[in-house]
């Protein structure tokens, strides 16, 4: 059995979970599934971070399907991935709205059939994550920003499973429990403040996530800002 | 075998059209490549290349490929272009960078102190957008031709309503608090404005100006139709007004062709009116005396040589005599070696250098075609088959419809300057080089490619002016050692090389 001892940890991510198996590596990230199904990830940028993950200085070479125990006695904390509490300006309203053009995209079209049925997008689109489920968790987000109850958006964290990857259906479920990326996070903090080069540097951040990743979590967010009724 | 394949409805930005072609050109066997929109002037162009082109069902909407393949596997290197549209190569992935609005909305959210919108579309969007950005109270630098007069009137009338101003449509270059916009030459920041409906005039006054040591405030373009009697010069007028007001400007330039006589006279009592020393250059204009405060000029060096000399409380007709008696060296130094070939061909890309060109050189040789000649009777029938003297300018509407502009992309001129080298009939061969930022980035290489690669046992005396200055990203110097290396002369103005270029021809036939 590997042992990992990370440096610094997710806030959320405070326990020893006795057996996890690497579902997936990359290169800078790994994904731990946990006994229960849960999704833990190790990683090597802070800029990665996401709930119940944790920061290591290298990765070793594991395979899939592997059980490791990740040590995190003495960890500090390092990331909050709790949905921040204050609402965007309405100053930004007009870039935001900007965003709602990336569904106008060949690739992303497929969403704007469904855009007033979320729970009809998971797993819909294209992409490792399918946009349909980036788009979702941008809505949830900007539903829990604006103070607007998320199980509005109707979607039923036990079903998950079955109509998307798991990946994304653990996405789904942290926004749902009110957790985020940290990108989405300083994004959210940015347009709560009012410096335009900081929002303009956290939204490039999210348009880095994949090919279509961030697109369609912006759209998302941006719908639904502009659904919240408080703009 | 030359081959053409239509992509109905497709458009693409003339930047990536280049570059596509480009790249198919590095591939062994492509002897020629060409990505056009399907416009009447483009398709002529691809004819005369020897693409066959049927246009019965085509529309400025439709992109050409045409591809010269010495081989099999043609339909290969269409894919190949097709692949490049969607994912092109040169392309990078930006990754960290940071997000870049979209549309007005966004960049006023970022920018919201901002007051001037630079608009550059194809023409048919172009007018649509400059009227979204006047009502948002933005200035507008109408960078795109193909926008119509009627379009243009509009823009103007509501924008002089505002208080605001239209600079274009086809407004290549301006300068405002000494940031250079569009097509623009690096030169240091003074108290001069220029009102200008042209855009290498601008560059030319500019670059002269600093070559003296003095740099410009404000360069107001005003789009060449501005000082129409059916627009009523609404820019120029307005530009002067906002140059009069501002008490940094020490002297006033007003640089163009010569406006319809009311729209002038206006201009000239605006000028009176601004108190300040005014130097006007309508170039072709008959030469007027010198009043209390506006110094007449034909020429845009001459342009550059008054203000300079006001500048230092000089004496404009000292200036003036010294730059003629330098004018009477350069006609000096015309006797060059055998000339074949009885004709002078202007190759241009500046539109106002073109005109320059042309209104010096009809001094000494006549008549001259073009197809922006001085007299509507010298209208050449086909561009691309000069006759006789004849001046082109390839930054005419008929070539940059769907292409880029021959300043930035000088492939194109570089083909007609190796046909035109090739035609025994061509004794001189007079052509600009502009410089500075939106220009390519090193336009000398493919003209000097294309003299060296020209089959003519006696090659046409070759006369060049490089409009630059020696901080712009092209580095000057190496322009110029580039064009003399394959015997190039080159000249330190456009009137200068005008000058030298009629004079070979002038003293060839006496």
């Amino acid at each position: 059995m590997i042992h990992l001892y990370p440096f610094e940890r997710s806030f959320d991510w405070n326990e020893e979970i006795g057996s996890l198996t690497v579902k997936r590596t990359y290169s800078t990230v790994v994904n731990l599934k946990s006994d229960s199904g849960r999704r833990c990830s190790l990683l090597l940028k802070t800029e990665d971070y996401l709930p119940r993950s944790a920061l290591i200085e290298a990765l070793p070479a594991l395979e899939k399907g592997q059980e490791i125990v990740v040590n995190l006695k003495y960890v500090a904390e390092g990331f909050d991935p709790n949905c921040p509490i204050d609402s965007p300006k309405v100053k930004w309203k007009d870039l935001w709205l900007e965003w709602l053009g990336f569904l106008e995209q060949e690739e992303l079209a497929v969403l704007l059939d469904k855009i007033d049925k979320p729970e009809k997008m998971i797993g819909l689109g294209p992409g490792s994550t399918p946009a349909g489920d980036d788009f979702v968790v941008g809505l949830i987000m900007a539903f829990k920003l604006t103070g607007n109850d998320s199980n509005e958006v109707e979607i039923d964290r036990n079903t998950l499973v079955g109509k998307t990857e798991w990946f994304s259906s653990e996405m789904i479920r942290d926004a749902l429990d009110g957790k985020f990326w940290r990108r989405g996070i300083e994004l959210a903090h940015a347009l709560a403040g009012d410096d335009v080069a900081k929002i303009l540097e956290k939204t490039g951040k999210i348009l880095e996530w994949g090919h279509l990743s961030g697109k369609a979590w912006l759209a998302g967010l941006a719908y639904g800002l502009e659904q919240s009724g408080v703009y | 075998m030359k081959r053409i394949e239509v992509l109905k409805g497709e458009y693409y930005d003339s930047v990536t059209l280049m570059l596509v072609a480009k790249e198919l050109k590095k591939i062994e066997g492509v002897g020629d490549a060409a990505l056009n929109m399907a416009t009447e002037a483009n398709i002529s162009i691809m004819r005369a290349a020897g693409f066959e082109v049927e246009n019965d069902f085509l529309s400025p909407d439709d992109l050409l490929i045409g591809i010269d393949f010495k081989g099999e596997g043609i339909e290969k290197l269409f894919e190949a272009a097709r692949s490049y549209l969607a994912r092109p190569p040169w392309r990078k992935e930006e990754r960290d960078a940071e997000y870049s609005p979209v549309t007005l909305s966004g960049a006023l959210t970022v920018l919201p102190k901002s007051n001037l919108a630079l608009i550059s579309l194809p023409g048919r969007y172009a007018a649509a957008e400059a009227m979204k950005a006047l009502k948002r109270g933005l200035n507008v630098m109408l960078y795109s031709d193909n926008v119509s007069i009627e379009e243009e009137i509009e823009l103007k009338q509501f924008a002089e309503k505002n208080d605001l101003i239209v600079m274009g449509p086809d407004c290549g270059t301006a300068v405002i608090n000494g940031k250079g916009l569009g097509f623009s030459n690096v030169c240091p920041t003074g108290s001069i404005g220029i009102v200008g409906a042209s855009g290498t005039g601008l560059q030319e006054v500019i670059v002269q100006l600093s070559r003296r040591k003095l740099g410009v405030k404000h360069a107001i373009g005003t789009g060449g139709r501005d000082v129409r009697s059916s627009v009523g010069g609404i820019s120029f007028l307005r530009a002067i007004k906002e140059l009069s007001e501002d008490s940094e400007i020490s002297i006033i330039a007003a640089v163009g062709k010569p406006p319809a006589p009311e729209i002038r006279k206006k201009i000239l009592e605006s000028l009176k009116e601004s108190g300040k020393q005014s130097v006007i250059c309508f170039m072709g204009d008959a030469s007027r005396k010198d009043e209390e405060s506006l110094f007449y000029t034909t020429q845009l060096e001459e342009c550059a040589v008054v203000v300079a000399a006001l500048n230092v409380g000089g004496d404009a007709t000292l200036a003036r005599e010294k730059l003629r008696a330098e004018y009477a060296k350069v006609s000096g130094k015309s006797s060059t070696g055998e000339l074949s070939g009885r004709y002078l061909r202007g190759l241009f890309t500046g539109g106002t250098l073109c005109y320059e060109a042309q209104y010096i050189a009809k001094s000494y040789i006549n008549p001259i075609y073009g197809n922006a000649p001085l007299r509507k009777d010298l209208k050449l029938e086909n561009s691309l088959k000069p006759v006789g003297h004849s001046f082109i300018d390839y930054g005419e509407d008929e070539f940059t419809q769907g292409r880029l502009h021959p300043m930035m992309d000088p492939s194109f001129r570089a083909e007609q300057l190796k046909k035109q080298s090739e035609d025994s009939s061509v004794a001189v061969i007079l052509f600009d080089v502009v410089l500075g930022y939106g220009s390519a980035e090193n336009p000398s290489s493919d003209l000097v490619e294309a003299i060296r690669s020209v089959k003519r046992e006696i090659k046409p005396v070759y006369v060049a002016y490089v409009c630059g200055t020696d901080r712009d990203p092209q580095d000057i110097e190496k322009q110029r050692s580039l064009l003399e290396s394959v015997g190039v002369i080159v000249c330190e103005s456009n009137a200068r090389a005008a000058i030298l270029a009629a004079n070979i021809l002038s003293r060839k036939e006496r």
